[in-house]
């Protein structure tokens, strides 16, 4: 019996409860009152599980009709970022136009202003590397590019063509370690050699020591180099350390060479003398110096030593009183003040002459 | 298998099997090629390959500064760029492009391309020295288009632009094919700068460094990546002259528009004070380069100015060969207080008529008027009395036709005539009135500047001849610790011989002699004037012509009684002696000025007494 309870469980429990379920629905058919006792009990057998499928099916409609929203609203959505991206790209277009009619207008008003004959170009590509110094212009051999032209854009000089294609061709930036150009200071008028770095800096090289160099002043191309036309701006002194054999001298460009665009190549190089859509460029900086380099190495190339220092003297002594070595007639010139003013030099005597304690 | 696909399959095999053979053929080939390359090559390949690695450049060394006897800089170094070249790795259209980025003559360029290679050189040639600003911005735009050149920095010569001490200091250069094989530069290298004349050239031992050297690791086209390696230069030495500056630059300014020498010595040791000669040049070029065409003006130059008139150019003394020829009467017992002439402007001799400088003659005068007064006529008949062979006797023992030697290269040795002389240059005998001419200076006596200042400062102190120097003995000490000064040449004179010529020496600045033009207050002058002929004066007045003109001729020394300082100049067609003498006055002066108080010589002490301190 127990075996047969043990294997029948399950139905067996099924018809009871089957059984009970048939009572109850004969009780109510009879119309007669449930006993209050039943009522209670029935209750608290039954309601939670009521409740628990409540809801279970309340839960199970509201996912139901919220995944069929969802499914709405994802579609809605994807047609919607569909439509900002299609936006956003239309509006950086649109910007992009802006700029580069607005570049195009300033290059062109740059080019009509420089005395040198440019050609506009484009940068179509950079060099491969994330580090690259060279871009490449849409223009080439067959639009009179030729290795060696300058690159310049209203900001100041750009970089060089090193190698030119049939329509295109390969520009090294200043920024490269192997770039340069020869350079000028706009205060002091003293000439040096601009050398990439690889860096957002470049360097200026070999400014003679004695030559004043403060940070903020502005270098123009010199011309020397045989490349860019003299008189372009360049950069601007950002560090300077000074010994007594030489400057180290820091140069930011004022072109912006990693993200220039538009820009004209130098087709003949003549002097610049600087053009008014510079000038509003660099609204509050002085012009390059009108002195010319050339003059000012052939006179200024070697200091006065010490030998130079003392016959100069005695040359000024001479001039001084209008007398030469050698006089005749009158009172021979006199080198008492050249004598002691040398000897004040070599530290023999204190003080110079004239000096009173 | 039918038998036409039987003997496809059989074809097919055969091509497979061709094809399996060539394919062990090819690398079995490969195989060959990398044991050729990895294993009986390495060491070619490796060494190659490193040499293509590694660049190296050379560290310039600075050469030894020349001072003058304060401390005070001649001639110094200062850094300069320096564009080398690897001329294995250029090509002709490059250089082409370099040179005439440059302003290279590419003659000239490829000559020292070709000379570099005959040394096998072929890197690191040097392709211009001190670049200007305008170089090294047309070098450094087209680094990217020139990895073969380099920039060095380099160690460039500086003289003086005011061309100060020039002949003295000399200058340096590139040394020649000749140099190189020479022993004393034996191990210089192809380019090496050598002196080449002056201080430079005698000294270039000391002055000279040695290089280092700086080697880069480089990428495939030759571009610096890192130092690997650097050997530092070692400086030359400095070296001290004897040159004062304020003097030196005082005679300068006394041959502006001349030609001539002036020098300045301490008789008391035979340190030379100050060497100029005029006209002068500008040494910086010879560093920087010459072009060919400004090489062959210099050197054509009529007026010699790369010629060191102090020590390498012989003139006749004229009459400051006196204060000699009446040493020689005096020591011969000739020209004793008894011996007068009478001047009546000229002296007939051997049928020929010597006039004197003073037409209408100086009357009956005595050794000191003579001397004084520079009669021509009482030292005509003096040399006539003593003889062409006593004369030049004395002439050499004051230091005339022989050499100072002075520490200075190619110095001229003079000529002091003799019978001998004669009869081997000329086949010609001596004649008498060859006599009676060299005893005023003139005929075929030749003698430098600086003879005459060895000479007549010798005298000035007593017959004590220093050998001539521009290096102390304190700085030679240094150059070489065995160094033993050279004695002077030392003559017995007669005391009372040395007061007379003193005497007369004193009274041409201070009397009534030829050379007032170089007294001085504060200090007694001795000296004697000259004026040698270049030409007859008939010719001289005749043509007009301004290098026919007299040499002029002034040795002066002070102070008379002890003398600190002998100096002479040589002004070439200077016309009269009093300019000359107007110059040492100058010179002295300065002198005088720099003078330490303490040693000033008390003016007002009387000959006698200022003769008493003779050695």
């Amino acid at each position: 019996m127990q075996e047969l309870l043990a294997r029948r469980r399950n139905g067996i429990l099924l018809g009871v409860l089957v059984f009970l379920q048939v009572l109850m629905v004969g009780q109510q058919i009879q119309d007669r009152p449930i006993d209050a006792r039943l009522r209670y009990w029935s209750s608290a057998l039954f309601m939670p599980l009521q409740r628990a499928g409540q809801w279970g099916l309340s839960g199970l409609s509201g996912v139901w009709s919220g995944y069929v929203w969802l499914v709405g609203a994802a579609a809605e959505n994807r047609q919607l970022d569909a439509e900002v991206s299609r936006l956003r790209l239309e509006n950086h277009y649109l910007q992009q136009q802006v700029v580069h009619v607005s570049a195009r207008a300033g290059l062109d008003e740059f080019r009509a202003s420089l005395a040198s004959r440019t050609l506009p170009a484009k940068v179509i590509a950079r060099g491969p590397s994330r580090n690259a110094r060279e871009v490449f212009l849409d223009r080439g051999r067959e639009h009179g590019i030729e290795p060696g032209m300058a690159v310049v854009v209203p900001a100041g000089i750009v970089g060089k063509v090193e190698a030119a294609y049939g329509a295109s061709c390969m520009v090294v930036l200043l920024s490269d370690a192997e770039a340069g150009a020869g350079v000028v200071l706009g205060r002091s008028g003293a000439p040096g050699v601009l050398r990439g770095t690889n860096g957002v800096l470049s360097r200026l090289d070999y400014v003679p020591p004695h030559v004043g160099v403060a940070v903020g002043e502005q270098v123009y191309t010199s011309g020397l180099d045989g490349v860019f036309p003299p008189g372009m701006p360049v950069g601007e002194v950002v560090s300077v350390e000074t010994t007594t054999e030489m400057h180290t001298i820091a140069v930011s460009f004022h072109a912006d060479l990693d993200r220039v665009r538009e820009v004209a190549v130098v087709l003949r190089t003549e002097h610049e003398a600087l053009p008014d859509s510079v000038r509003r460029i660099l609204a509050r900086l002085p012009g390059p110096p009108e002195t010319d380099v050339e003059g000012e190495l052939r006179a200024g190339g070697s200091l006065d030593g010490p030998a130079d220092r003392v016959k100069r003297t005695y040359e000024s002594a001479l001039q001084a009183q209008q007398k030469t070595i050698g006089l005749l007639s009158g009172r021979p010139p006199n080198f008492s003040a050249a004598a002691d003013s040398l000897r004040a030099a070599r530290g023999e005597i204190s003080g110079a002459p004239g000096e009173a304690e | 298998m039918t038998a036409f696909g039987a003997s496809r399959y059989r074809a097919s095999q055969r091509r497979l099997r061709l094809f399996q053979v060539f394919a062990t053929a090819v690398f079995v080939g490969l195989l060959g090629s990398f044991w050729q390359i990895q294993v009986v090559d390495h060491e070619r390949y490796r060494e190659q390959a490193r040499q293509n690695r590694i660049k190296t450049l050379p560290i310039a060394a600075a050469r030894g500064n020349v001072l003058d006897r304060h401390g005070r800089s001649i001639a110094d170094s200062e850094i300069a760029l320096t564009a080398m070249i690897d001329a294995a790795n250029t090509s002709a259209e490059n250089l082409e492009r370099i040179a005439s980025g440059l302003d290279l003559d590419i003659e000239r360029v490829w000559r020292t391309l070709q000379d570099a290679s005959d040394y096998g050189r072929f890197e690191h040639i040097v392709l211009k020295e001190d670049l200007s600003q305008r170089d090294l911005a047309f070098l450094q735009a087209r680094r990217h288009a020139f990895p073969e050149v380099d920039l060095v920095e380099g160690m460039r010569r500086r003289y003086p632009a005011q061309q100060v001490a020039v002949h003295a200091t000399g200058y340096i250069g590139k040394a020649s094919r000749q140099e190189l094989a020479m022993r004393e530069f034996l191990l210089l290298d192809f380019g090496s700068e050598v002196g080449k004349s002056g201080i430079e050239r005698q000294y270039n031992r000391w002055l000279t460094g040695t290089d280092g050297r700086l080697q880069f690791l480089v990428d495939s086209v030759g571009r610096s990546i890192e130092t690997v390696g650097e050997v530092d230069s070692v400086p030359g030495n400095n070296l001290r002259l004897t040159i004062d500056l304020d003097l030196q630059a005082v005679s300068e300014l006394g041959l502006v528009g001349r030609k001539g020498a002036v020098v300045a010595l301490d008789p008391r040791s035979g340190e030379i004070l100050a060497m100029a000669s005029g006209p002068s040049f500008d040494p910086n070029q010879f560093v920087a380069g010459f072009q060919d065409a400004d090489w062959r003006a210099l050197n054509s130059d009529p007026a010699t100015p790369l010629l060191n008139r102090a020590t390498q150019g012989t003139w006749a003394i004229g009459s400051v060969i006196k204060p000699v020829i009446g040493l020689a009467g005096l020591q011969a017992g000739v020209a004793g207080p008894d011996f007068t002439a009478h001047c009546a402007g000229g002296l007939n001799y051997g049928g020929h008529y010597f006039r004197c400088h003073k037409r209408d003659g100086h009357g009956t005068v005595a050794l000191v008027e003579a001397i004084a007064q520079s009669c021509d006529v009482y030292f005509y008949q003096l040399g006539v009395k003593l003889g062409i062979d006593v004369l030049g006797r004395y002439a050499r023992l004051a230091g005339f036709g022989e050499r100072t030697n002075v520490d200075l290269p190619d110095e001229a040795p003079g000529l002091v005539p003799s019978v001998r002389w004669k009869v081997r240059s000329s086949l010609q005998p001596w004649r008498p009135g060859e006599t009676v001419v060299v005893s005023i200076g003139q005929g075929a006596m030749a003698v430098t500047p600086i003879q005459a200042a060895h000479a007549i400062g010798g005298l000035a102190m007593g017959g004590v001849w220093h050998r001539p120097r521009i290096v102390s003995d304190d700085q030679m000490r240094l150059i070489d610790p065995d160094y033993e000064p050279p004695r002077p040449r030392v003559a017995t004179i007669d005391r009372e011989h040395l007061a007379t010529l003193r005497e007369a020496m004193w009274q041409v600045v201070n009397g009534y002699g030829t050379g007032r033009q170089a007294r001085l207050s504060g200090v007694d002058v001795c000296g004697k004037t000259g004026t040698a002929q270049r030409v007859s004066n008939e010719l001289r007045l005749r043509s007009g012509r301004a290098d026919f003109e007299d040499d002029a001729w002034f040795v002066g020394f002070a102070p008379c009684s002890s003398p600190e300082i002998v100096v002479a100049a040589l002004l070439e067609n200077g016309a009269h002696s009093y300019y000359a003498a107007a110059v040492v006055r100058d010179l002295l002066q300065v002198w005088l000025l720099n003078r330490p108080p303490a040693s000033l010589t008390d003016s007002s002490k009387t000959l006698a007494e200022s003769f008493a301190g003779l050695p």
